[in-house]
């Protein structure tokens, strides 16, 4: 972010012009979009995904896995990359731009910290839903007119919206407290590993009391379970909400560490 | 890392540090550094930490499903490489962008060091965490094994293939510092590889499988060791057959050590200017390079699947032995491309004098010549069906699917086993004949019209991102102009 431009509209005369969150937005979607960054987020996505694609296409023709399955693959592997894009700029936004002392020229500025920690927070999950709009050709396409194809959009976007809000909350968080964005980086990266970690385990453990228990801790198993439940086998919300719940409730815990206890101790110099 | 004082740089000291040559000097250093810093020793805490939550996790389910010795041992030792890869891939990342960044490479401009040196003597102390790493799995192995015959071979197998995939992934790590203008991107960089060789891992089992699963299973080096390891140790399969994953694995770590020391390392700048966007010559290269793009022509020819199904007449029945069942099948071969179902029937009838037991009528698939075992549910919805007592001289018929997964020769046959009278007795089961069949390979280039779709979207979303870069460029050239 270059805070002189944040700055500028803070002078006593122009102050109510537009809030600053909406500054800091503003200005974050400008560098990370038209700085290319996002972009290239975007490219490597679209590569990933079509590979899972055409892998999945393969699957289907050979009869490997019914065509909802495949669709429930597919939105899994779009919410697991896709996840990655906001995880990875929000890692850096605090703890790279202090490092860079970019947030310093901030101090001169009547500026709330929350309100600059929601202007990035928006600007990080801004990612998730171009993310999103490219997966759509890959779904209509492999859902080959299939009525499934709207509940997976529905569901995937519902729930990749939720665990992009947690995961970019939960970046910040880590950002916050970072002392360089290599940490936060590093840090940010390991919990999105291990957040992946119960889906290797075999279904026979996750259908155990004990791996029902893991898969509702882990947001993400938690969610996956609930797109497999509600796409793949077709289940009301009415049943597959228990699944539902661990998300809902990880993002809104991680959102309200996030603003109402992380970003007022928002320091905007490095420490010496 | 001051190495800088170690070495041999004014004339002087030449003759005295003649001995050691600078990549040892350059490994003692880092080695020193590392494990004395606690740098490793932090990330082997975490290691322990995460086998030990992974190993609880293995025994609750191993109570609760009955997972063989032999598996715990295969999943444990699968764990220990997949994390302690990890380790050193983490201290790979940091070497050399790390310390450009802190400036603690430019005392070595001083030296006569050769970048090559410099390279061979951090990629082996970034190679040291991995031994310690497998001897911290050793507990774990052999109490989640409980002492079973096939630790022995499943650790060296298991020190064999994370020795090579510490090679492959370290050094990639290596060449990505080496290739950075900060740490930050060297470490992205270097995690973002790493999951995305784990992400496929997630996948369903079916989702893997198939020509193009299994190739994406050799080209992926975790995924290729873990099939190799699994059916040498768990399936007892040999390590000729399995060979192909074992070649994933040396290749990678073949390929990557050569692109270090012949590409990378050469090429590696000392300077702190070096990290600076636009300063260097190498880095100005590697982005245009990257912004040129490789151009990407793959034919949009779409190969329709040829019906090649020839079906023969029924089979001969198979007399019913003791039990007086037979049974008969209407396909006696047939010949399909992967991707295509074949339909058969079943007649399972009484041929004796009384009524017969309840039965089940199993179906089999096996490959004939060599290549990947079967996997009949991958094959087919339905492996059994029921049959009720039949009276002297009636029959049952029973419709079958088979889905032709994998190109090959095969087998199928189905046995018909009559339920036994009790504890104490027992019965004999009867074989149909087999039906011959030979899948051929599977030839769409463009299954289910994803391609167009999978080309197209890449493309137009690089074309999208070429613009930001296009216009900072006209920018700067106009800046120049005015200038």
């Amino acid at each position: 972010m270059t805070a002189g431009t944040v700055a500028a509209p803070l002078a006593p005369a122009r102050r109510s012009a537009a809030p600053v969150w909406w500054l800091v937005l503003r200005q974050e979607l400008t560098e990370l979009w038209m700085g290319g960054r996002v972009l290239t987020y975007l490219v490597l996505y679209s590569l990933l995904m079509s590979l899972t694609a055409f892998l999945l296409a393969t699957n289907t023709e050979l009869n490997l896995l019914p065509l909802r399955q495949n669709i429930v693959v597919a939105v899994t592997s779009a919410l697991t990359f896709g996840l990655f894009i906001g995880l990875a700029i929000g890692a850096e936004s605090i703890s790279g731009e202090r490092e860079r002392a970019t947030l310093e020229p901030l101090l001169l500025t009547p500026c709330s910290p929350r309100q600059v920690v929601a202007g990035k927070f928006l600007s990080a999950l801004s990612a998730w839903p171009g993310a999103m709009l490219l997966t759509l050709p890959y779904l209509v396409v492999l859902a080959q007119g299939h009525t499934v194809l709207g509940s997976a959009l529905v569901w995937g976007g519902v729930v990749g919206t939720l665990l992009a809000a947690m995961f970019v909350g939960f970046s910040l968080i880590v950002s916050i407290w970072s002392e360089s964005s290599r940490v936060s980086l590093f840090i940010c990266l390991l919990a999105y590993a291990a957040s992946l970690i119960p889906a290797q385990l075999p279904t026979e453990f996750l259908r155990s009391p004990a791996g029902v228990v893991l898969t509702l801790i882990d947001p993400v198993e938690s969610a996956s379970t609930y797109l497999d439940r509600t796409i793949g086998s077709g289940q009301p919300l009415s049943q597959a909400w228990p699944f539902l719940a661990s998300p809902v409730a990880a993002t809104l815990l991680t959102l309200a560490v996030l603003f109402g206890w992380a970003a007022p101790r928002l320091r905007l110099m490095a420490r010496a | 890392m001051s190495i800088a004082q170690d070495l041999p740089v004014a004339p002087a000291h030449r003759t005295a540090r003649r001995a050691a040559p600078v990549w040892w000097l350059v490994f003692c250093r880092e080695f020193v550094d590392l494990w004395t810093g606690g740098r490793v020793l932090v990330l082997l805490v975490l290691f322990s930490l995460i086998m030990s939550v992974t190993s609880v996790l293995r025994q609750l389910e191993s109570q609760l499903s009955l997972i063989p010795p032999v598996e715990m041992v295969f999943l444990t030792v699968l764990s220990s490489i997949t994390f302690g890869l990890f380790v050193g891939l983490v201290i790979a990342a940091d070497s050399f962008s790390g310390e450009r960044e802190r400036a603690t490479l430019e005392p070595l401009l001083l030296t006569p060091v050769r970048p090559r040196q410099l390279v061979v003597g951090k990629f082996l102390a970034a190679l040291t965490p991995w031994p310690l790493t497998l001897l911290i799995s050793v507990p774990y192995v052999w109490v989640l094994g409980q002492g079973d015959d096939s630790i022995p071979e499943a650790l060296l197998l298991g020190a064999m293939l994370g020795g090579l995939m510490s090679i492959a992934f370290t050094g990639l790590a290596m060449i990505i510092s080496i290739w950075s203008r900060s740490n930050r991107t060297s470490l992205f960089a270097s995690l973002l590889v790493y999951l995305i060789f784990l992400i496929p891992t997630q996948w369903p089992g079916s989702a893997q499988k198939g020509d193009l699963g299994y190739l994406v299973q050799q080209l992926n080096p975790l995924q290729a060791s873990s099939e190799f390891l699994e059916k040498v140790v768990v399936n007892n399969r040999t390590v000729a057959e399995k060979m192909p994953y074992l070649m994933a694995a040396i290749y990678a770590a073949g390929g990557v050590l050569l692109v270090l020391m012949l590409v990378a390392a050469p090429r590696l700048r000392l300077d702190v200017e070096a990290s600076r966007p636009g300063r260097s010559r190498w880095h100005r290269g590697a982005r245009s390079e990257a912004l040129a793009g490789p151009a990407l022509v793959l034919a949009l020819l779409s190969v329709p699947a040829l019906g090649l199904g020839t079906a023969a007449a029924a089979a001969p029945s198979v007399s019913g032995g003791a039990s007086g069942l037979s049974i008969t099948t209407d396909l006696a071969y047939k010949t399909v491309n992967a991707g295509q179902s074949i339909k058969f029937t079943t007649v399972v009838k009484n041929t004796g004098s009384t009524t017969s037991a309840a039965s089940n009528v199993a179906m089999n698939i096996i490959k004939t010549g060599e290549g990947e075992p079967v996997d009949p549910e991958d094959w087919s919805p339905e492996r059994t069906q029921g049959v009720d007592p039949l009276e002297a001289g009636e029959s049952d018929a029973q419709q079958w699917t088979v889905n032709a997964i994998l190109k090959g020769d095969y087998m199928i046959y189905l046995t018909v086993i009559p339920e036994p009278a009790g504890a104490d007795a027992t019965t004999y089961p009867v074989s149909s004949p087999g039906i011959h069949l030979t899948v051929k390979a599977f030839e769409k280039s463009n299954p289910g019209g994803v391609l167009p779709v999978a080309i197209v979207t890449p493309l137009a979303m690089a074309a999208i991102a070429m613009v930001p870069w296009w216009r900072r460029r006209r920018q700067g050239s106009a800046e120049s102009t005015e200038g």
